[in-house]
Protein backbone atom coordinates (compact mmCIF):
# COMPACT_ATOMS: atom_id res chain seq x y z
CA UNK A 1 0.00 0.00 0.00
CA UNK A 2 1.35 3.17 -1.09
CA UNK A 3 1.96 6.06 1.59
CA UNK A 4 0.48 9.04 1.80
CA UNK A 5 3.71 11.08 0.54
CA UNK A 6 3.81 8.95 -2.78
CA UNK A 7 0.41 9.49 -3.58
CA UNK A 8 1.11 13.25 -2.78
CA UNK A 9 3.98 13.00 -4.95
CA UNK A 10 1.97 11.25 -7.50
CA UNK A 11 -0.89 13.67 -8.22
CA UNK A 12 1.75 16.29 -7.84
CA UNK A 13 3.62 15.25 -10.99
CA UNK A 14 -0.01 14.72 -12.93
CA UNK A 15 -0.76 18.16 -11.82
CA UNK A 16 2.34 19.60 -13.21
CA UNK A 17 1.59 17.72 -16.69
CA UNK A 18 -1.94 19.43 -16.59
CA UNK A 19 -0.78 22.92 -15.78
CA UNK A 20 1.82 22.62 -18.56
CA UNK A 21 -0.86 21.05 -21.33
CA UNK A 22 -3.28 23.96 -20.71
CA UNK A 23 -0.64 26.46 -20.59
CA UNK A 24 0.56 25.07 -23.87
CA UNK A 25 -2.70 24.53 -25.80
CA UNK A 26 -3.81 28.24 -24.85
CA UNK A 27 -2.39 30.15 -27.62
CA UNK A 28 -4.00 27.76 -30.22
CA UNK A 29 -6.54 29.30 -31.37
CA UNK A 30 -8.08 26.09 -33.23
CA UNK A 31 -8.26 24.37 -30.32
CA UNK A 32 -11.84 24.96 -27.71
CA UNK A 33 -11.90 26.81 -25.06
CA UNK A 34 -13.77 23.93 -23.42
CA UNK A 35 -11.16 22.14 -23.78
CA UNK A 36 -8.20 24.11 -22.60
CA UNK A 37 -10.07 24.86 -19.20
CA UNK A 38 -10.28 21.01 -18.64
CA UNK A 39 -6.41 20.87 -18.18
CA UNK A 40 -6.30 23.68 -15.89
CA UNK A 41 -9.34 22.57 -13.64
CA UNK A 42 -7.25 19.53 -13.01
CA UNK A 43 -4.04 20.91 -12.33
CA UNK A 44 -5.76 22.71 -9.52
CA UNK A 45 -7.67 19.67 -8.57
CA UNK A 46 -5.01 17.38 -8.45
CA UNK A 47 -2.69 19.91 -7.13
CA UNK A 48 -5.33 20.61 -4.35
CA UNK A 49 -4.89 16.32 -3.56
CA UNK A 50 -1.31 16.27 -4.06
CA UNK A 51 -1.63 19.07 -1.14
CA UNK A 52 -3.92 17.14 1.13
CA UNK A 53 -1.80 13.87 0.86
CA UNK A 54 1.12 15.78 1.77
CA UNK A 55 -0.69 16.69 4.85
CA UNK A 56 -1.59 13.02 6.04
CA UNK A 57 -5.29 13.20 4.20
CA UNK A 58 -6.36 9.13 3.47
CA UNK A 59 -5.33 9.16 -0.42
CA UNK A 60 -8.70 7.00 -0.54
CA UNK A 61 -10.99 9.97 0.92
CA UNK A 62 -9.84 12.21 -1.81
CA UNK A 63 -10.12 10.12 -4.86
CA UNK A 64 -13.89 10.01 -5.39
CA UNK A 65 -14.80 13.62 -5.19
CA UNK A 66 -14.01 16.58 -7.70
CA UNK A 67 -15.56 19.26 -5.02
CA UNK A 68 -12.31 20.04 -2.91
CA UNK A 69 -10.86 23.11 -5.14
CA UNK A 70 -12.69 26.00 -3.78
CA UNK A 71 -12.09 25.28 -0.17
CA UNK A 72 -8.85 24.24 -0.53
CA UNK A 73 -6.95 26.06 -3.35
CA UNK A 74 -6.78 29.23 -1.49
CA UNK A 75 -5.67 27.58 1.48
CA UNK A 76 -2.79 26.98 -0.60
CA UNK A 77 -2.42 30.20 -2.19
CA UNK A 78 -2.22 31.51 1.56
CA UNK A 79 0.28 28.95 2.36
CA UNK A 80 2.55 30.12 -0.57
CA UNK A 81 2.16 33.66 0.04
CA UNK A 82 2.71 33.23 4.05
CA UNK A 83 5.88 31.10 3.47
CA UNK A 84 7.82 33.76 0.99
CA UNK A 85 7.20 36.27 3.21
CA UNK A 86 4.30 38.75 1.66
CA UNK A 87 3.04 41.72 3.25
CA UNK A 88 -0.76 40.93 4.83
CA UNK A 89 -1.87 43.58 2.63
CA UNK A 90 -0.93 42.15 -0.56
CA UNK A 91 -1.95 38.13 0.59
CA UNK A 92 -5.61 39.88 1.45
CA UNK A 93 -5.62 41.27 -1.66
CA UNK A 94 -4.42 38.11 -3.77
CA UNK A 95 -6.57 35.80 -1.66
CA UNK A 96 -9.98 37.84 -2.19
CA UNK A 97 -9.91 37.47 -5.64
CA UNK A 98 -8.50 33.59 -5.25
CA UNK A 99 -11.31 32.63 -3.61
CA UNK A 100 -13.64 33.53 -6.37
CA UNK A 101 -10.99 32.05 -9.07
CA UNK A 102 -11.04 28.71 -7.07
CA UNK A 103 -14.58 28.73 -7.41
CA UNK A 104 -15.01 29.33 -10.87
CA UNK A 105 -12.29 26.96 -11.49
CA UNK A 106 -13.77 23.99 -9.56
CA UNK A 107 -17.46 24.19 -11.42
CA UNK A 108 -15.98 23.75 -14.45
CA UNK A 109 -16.07 20.03 -13.56
CA UNK A 110 -19.27 18.51 -14.74
CA UNK A 111 -19.65 16.96 -11.00
CA UNK A 112 -19.63 19.54 -9.41
CA UNK A 113 -23.30 21.60 -9.87
CA UNK A 114 -24.09 23.66 -6.70
CA UNK A 115 -27.15 22.07 -6.04
CA UNK A 116 -28.10 22.47 -9.75
CA UNK A 117 -27.59 26.40 -9.73
CA UNK A 118 -24.36 25.71 -11.93
CA UNK A 119 -24.73 23.17 -14.30
CA UNK A 120 -22.19 24.47 -17.05
CA UNK A 121 -19.08 22.61 -17.22
CA UNK A 122 -16.49 21.63 -19.44
CA UNK A 123 -17.22 18.08 -20.76
CA UNK A 124 -20.70 17.90 -21.22
CA UNK A 125 -24.03 19.49 -22.84
CA UNK A 126 -26.61 20.77 -20.23
CA UNK A 127 -30.07 21.94 -19.85
CA UNK A 128 -30.14 25.62 -18.83
CA UNK A 129 -33.26 26.80 -16.31
CA UNK A 130 -35.21 28.21 -19.38
CA UNK A 131 -34.89 24.47 -21.27
CA UNK A 132 -32.08 25.51 -23.56
CA UNK A 133 -29.26 23.17 -24.59
CA UNK A 134 -26.14 24.03 -23.74
CA UNK A 135 -22.72 23.15 -25.29
CA UNK A 136 -19.67 23.22 -23.60
CA UNK A 137 -17.77 24.29 -27.07
CA UNK A 138 -20.02 27.42 -27.40
CA UNK A 139 -20.37 28.53 -24.00
CA UNK A 140 -18.39 31.27 -22.29
CA UNK A 141 -16.42 30.29 -19.13
CA UNK A 142 -15.45 32.60 -16.33
CA UNK A 143 -12.03 31.46 -15.98
CA UNK A 144 -11.24 32.31 -19.79
CA UNK A 145 -10.91 35.80 -18.05
CA UNK A 146 -7.43 35.38 -16.51
CA UNK A 147 -5.88 37.23 -18.78
CA UNK A 148 -7.85 40.20 -16.98
CA UNK A 149 -9.12 39.25 -13.94
CA UNK A 150 -7.53 40.33 -11.12
CA UNK A 151 -4.64 38.51 -9.80
CA UNK A 152 -5.26 36.26 -12.31
CA UNK A 153 -1.71 36.02 -13.56
CA UNK A 154 -0.33 36.34 -10.44
CA UNK A 155 -2.58 32.96 -9.35
CA UNK A 156 -2.17 31.10 -11.90
CA UNK A 157 1.95 31.55 -11.06
CA UNK A 158 0.99 30.50 -7.60
CA UNK A 159 -1.08 27.62 -8.73
CA UNK A 160 2.52 26.69 -10.85
CA UNK A 161 4.76 27.09 -7.53
CA UNK A 162 2.65 25.31 -5.13
CA UNK A 163 3.01 22.04 -7.97
CA UNK A 164 6.90 22.38 -8.22
CA UNK A 165 7.12 22.68 -4.34
CA UNK A 166 5.52 19.33 -3.89
CA UNK A 167 7.64 17.61 -6.56
CA UNK A 168 10.49 17.98 -4.85
CA UNK B 1 0.45 52.54 -34.63
CA UNK B 2 -0.44 48.98 -35.27
CA UNK B 3 -3.70 46.74 -34.43
CA UNK B 4 -1.31 44.74 -32.38
CA UNK B 5 0.04 48.18 -30.78
CA UNK B 6 -3.25 49.44 -29.93
CA UNK B 7 -4.53 46.13 -28.61
CA UNK B 8 -1.48 45.73 -26.59
CA UNK B 9 -2.52 49.20 -25.03
CA UNK B 10 -5.67 47.70 -24.47
CA UNK B 11 -4.19 44.96 -22.09
CA UNK B 12 -2.09 47.06 -20.09
CA UNK B 13 -4.92 49.31 -19.31
CA UNK B 14 -6.46 46.30 -18.29
CA UNK B 15 -3.77 45.65 -16.06
CA UNK B 16 -3.14 49.13 -14.63
CA UNK B 17 -7.02 48.94 -13.62
CA UNK B 18 -7.44 45.76 -11.77
CA UNK B 19 -4.16 45.13 -10.57
CA UNK B 20 -3.12 46.90 -7.17
CA UNK B 21 0.21 46.11 -7.90
CA UNK B 22 1.39 46.65 -10.94
CA UNK B 23 4.29 49.83 -11.65
CA UNK B 24 4.96 49.56 -14.94
CA UNK B 25 4.34 47.36 -18.22
CA UNK B 26 6.86 47.27 -21.05
CA UNK B 27 6.03 45.38 -24.20
CA UNK B 28 8.16 42.32 -25.24
CA UNK B 29 9.36 41.71 -29.06
CA UNK B 30 10.77 38.64 -30.52
CA UNK B 31 12.73 38.88 -33.86
CA UNK B 32 11.33 40.90 -36.61
CA UNK B 33 10.35 38.27 -38.44
CA UNK B 34 8.14 36.53 -35.71
CA UNK B 35 6.09 40.10 -34.52
CA UNK B 36 5.29 40.16 -38.46
CA UNK B 37 3.62 36.89 -38.16
CA UNK B 38 -0.29 37.63 -37.61
CA UNK B 39 -0.45 34.95 -34.78
CA UNK B 40 2.60 35.89 -33.08
CA UNK B 41 1.10 36.98 -29.35
CA UNK B 42 1.55 40.38 -27.82
CA UNK B 43 4.01 40.07 -25.26
CA UNK B 44 4.05 42.00 -22.03
CA UNK B 45 6.39 42.22 -18.95
CA UNK B 46 4.57 43.60 -15.78
CA UNK B 47 6.39 44.56 -13.04
CA UNK B 48 4.14 43.86 -9.99
CA UNK B 49 4.79 44.13 -6.51
CA UNK B 50 2.02 42.00 -4.98
CA UNK B 51 3.14 38.67 -7.26
CA UNK B 52 5.19 36.15 -6.36
CA UNK B 53 8.92 35.83 -7.45
CA UNK B 54 9.14 32.88 -9.96
CA UNK B 55 12.00 33.58 -12.69
CA UNK B 56 10.59 34.20 -15.61
CA UNK B 57 7.86 32.39 -16.48
CA UNK B 58 5.75 33.48 -19.44
CA UNK B 59 2.25 32.76 -19.14
CA UNK B 60 -0.16 32.13 -22.39
CA UNK B 61 -3.48 33.24 -22.99
CA UNK B 62 -6.06 33.49 -25.84
CA UNK B 63 -7.46 36.70 -26.92
CA UNK B 64 -9.41 38.75 -24.57
CA UNK B 65 -12.29 39.85 -26.66
CA UNK B 66 -14.43 41.37 -24.19
CA UNK B 67 -11.81 44.40 -23.71
CA UNK B 68 -11.29 44.09 -27.79
CA UNK B 69 -8.35 42.01 -27.78
CA UNK B 70 -8.34 39.84 -30.79
CA UNK B 71 -4.63 38.57 -30.53
CA UNK B 72 -3.23 36.17 -28.07
CA UNK B 73 -0.81 37.26 -25.41
CA UNK B 74 1.99 36.23 -23.38
CA UNK B 75 1.91 37.86 -20.09
CA UNK B 76 5.47 37.56 -17.79
CA UNK B 77 4.80 38.86 -14.81
CA UNK B 78 7.69 39.86 -12.09
CA UNK B 79 8.50 41.07 -8.80
CA UNK B 80 10.36 44.63 -8.49
CA UNK B 81 13.13 42.38 -7.89
CA UNK B 82 13.36 40.59 -10.23
CA UNK B 83 13.00 43.26 -12.68
CA UNK B 84 16.18 44.86 -11.07
CA UNK B 85 17.56 41.34 -11.92
CA UNK B 86 16.57 41.34 -15.46
CA UNK B 87 18.04 44.76 -15.64
CA UNK B 88 21.46 43.78 -14.41
CA UNK B 89 21.25 40.65 -16.85
CA UNK B 90 21.22 38.56 -14.01
CA UNK B 91 17.61 36.89 -14.89
CA UNK B 92 17.61 36.74 -18.88
CA UNK B 93 14.25 36.73 -20.79
CA UNK B 94 13.47 33.73 -23.59
CA UNK B 95 15.83 33.62 -26.88
CA UNK B 96 15.65 36.55 -28.94
CA UNK B 97 13.10 38.58 -26.73
CA UNK B 98 13.77 41.50 -25.17
CA UNK B 99 12.69 44.46 -23.31
CA UNK B 100 10.68 47.29 -25.67
CA UNK B 101 8.98 50.10 -24.94
CA UNK B 102 6.99 51.20 -21.48
CA UNK B 103 3.87 51.33 -21.94
CA UNK B 104 3.12 53.74 -18.72
CA UNK B 105 0.19 53.90 -16.31
CA UNK B 106 -2.87 55.92 -17.98
CA UNK B 107 -4.53 58.67 -14.92
CA UNK B 108 -7.77 57.07 -13.56
CA UNK B 109 -6.20 53.51 -13.93
CA UNK B 110 -5.37 52.90 -9.99
CA UNK B 111 -6.20 49.14 -9.72
CA UNK B 112 -8.60 48.22 -6.87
Amino acid sequence: MSTPDRWAKAYARQANADFETWNALVPNRLIPECHKLLFLQMACEKLVKAHLCSKGTDPVNVQASHGFTAKNLPIIVREHLVSIGKKTNEIVWILKHAKHLASEIELLAPAVRRGGQRPDNCEYPWEDSGGTLRVPLDWAFRPTNLIVDAAGRTFIKVVRAAVTELLV
Amino acid sequence: MSNKDVEARKLADAHYAVEAGITQIFRVRGSAEAEGLSDEPIKLLEVNAYTIPSGIMPLHFGPATAIGVTSPSTIIEVTPAEFARLQSRELQLPQGWTIADLLPRLSGSNGE
